[in-house]
C-alpha cells in the first residue's frame, strides 16, 4: 500500500516536472507534436527507471563503503551518461524499431535534469531498492503524462486566437502553470 | 585526499570514454541514418540542431 501511494503521489501530486520544474526543458521543447511527445516519454521512463536502480546500487554499495558519498553528485552524471550511450548502443544492435521510434530523444536524455534529480531525491528520501524503483517509474510516468497532455494543449493552442504577444513561449508557460495549479488541487488524494 | 575517490573517478571517466567510443562505432541501423537532426527547441548550441546539419549539406556542395 506504501508503495501505490508513492506511486499516485510521485506521479499526480508531487509531479517533478510542476512542482519542482524539473525538466522543463524538453517540457517546453519536446511538446510541439504529441507523437514527438509520447516518444520522448518512453525514452525518459525507460532511462529513468534504469538510471534509479543502477545510482542506488552504487551509492549504497560503492560511495558509502568507500566513504566518498560526496562524489555523489559527478557520480551520478558520469553514470547516466554513459548509461544513456550504452542503452543506444544496446538499441542500435538489438532492437532498431525501438531505436527509430525514440530516434534523437534517446541522446537528449543525458540533458535531461529530471533523470539526474530523481537519482538525488532517491538517495535523500533514503529509499530502498525497490522503493527507488518505484519512485523512477512514477516520476517518468508523471512526466510522461504531462508532457503528452502538455503537447495536445499546444497542438489546440496552434489554430487557438492568441494575442500576439502571448504566442509561442509565454502562452505554454501560462498553461504550464495552470496544469500545475490543477495537480495542486489533488495534493489531499494521498 | 581520499585515493578511492580518485581511483572511482577515474573508473567512471574510463567507463563513460569507453561506452561513447563503442556507441559511436556501433553502426546505424538500416533507414536510421539520417535521424541526428531534430527541431524540437531552438537551442543552437546543440549539435542536433538542424543549423548545423544546414553547414554539413552546405559543405558537401
Amino acid at each position: 500500500m506504501e508503495l501505490v501511494s508513492l506511486f499516485i503521489g510521485l506521479t499526480f501530486v508531487n509531479n517533478v516536472v510542476l512542482s519542482k520544474f524539473y525538466a522543463v526543458c524538453p517540457l517546453l521543447g519536446v511538446s510541439k507534436k504529441p507523437k514527438n511527445a509520447l516518444n520522448m516519454g518512453y525514452a525518459v521512463t525507460f532511462v529513468i527507471v534504469i538510471a534509479s536502480i543502477v545510482t542506488h546500487i552504487l551509492y549504497h554499495f560503492v560511495l558509502v563503503p568507500l566513504e566518498i558519498t560526496y562524489l555523489d553528485l559527478i557520480t551520478f552524471i558520469l553514470v547516466i551518461a554513459s548509461l544513456v550511450q550504452f542503452v543506444e548502443m544496446f538499441l542500435k544492435k538489438t532492437s532498431p524499431e525501438i531505436y527509430k521510434s525514440m530516434g534523437v530523444y534517446l541522446p537528449l536524455i543525458t540533458t535531461n535534469c529530471a533523470v539526474l534529480g530523481v537519482a538525488l531525491d532517491n538517495i535523500s528520501a533514503n529509499y530502498n531498492l525497490i522503493e527507488a524503483t518505484v519512485a523512477g517509474l512514477a516520476v517518468s510516468v508523471g512526466f510522461t503524462i504531462v508532457i503528452y497532455l502538455f503537447a495536445t494543449i499546444r497542438e489546440r493552442l496552434e489554430i487557438a486566437n492568441v494575442p500576439e504577444s502571448f504566442k509561442g513561449t509565454p502562452i505554454a508557460l501560462i498553461t504550464a502553470g495552470i496544469m500545475a495549479c490543477a495537480l495542486a488541487g489533488i495534493a489531499g488524494l494521498v | 585526499m581520499n585515493l578511492w575517490a580518485i581511483v572511482w573517478l577515474a573508473l567512471l571517466i574510463a567507463i563513460f570514454i569507453g561506452t561513447y567510443i563503442w556507441n559511436k562505432k556501433t553502426p546505424q541501423p538500416e533507414g536510421c541514418e539520417d535521424m541526428s537532426e531534430c527541431s524540437g527547441c531552438h537551442n543552437i548550441a546543440c549539435t542536433h540542431h538542424s543549423a548545423h546539419h544546414e553547414e554539413e549539406i552546405k559543405d558537401e556542395y
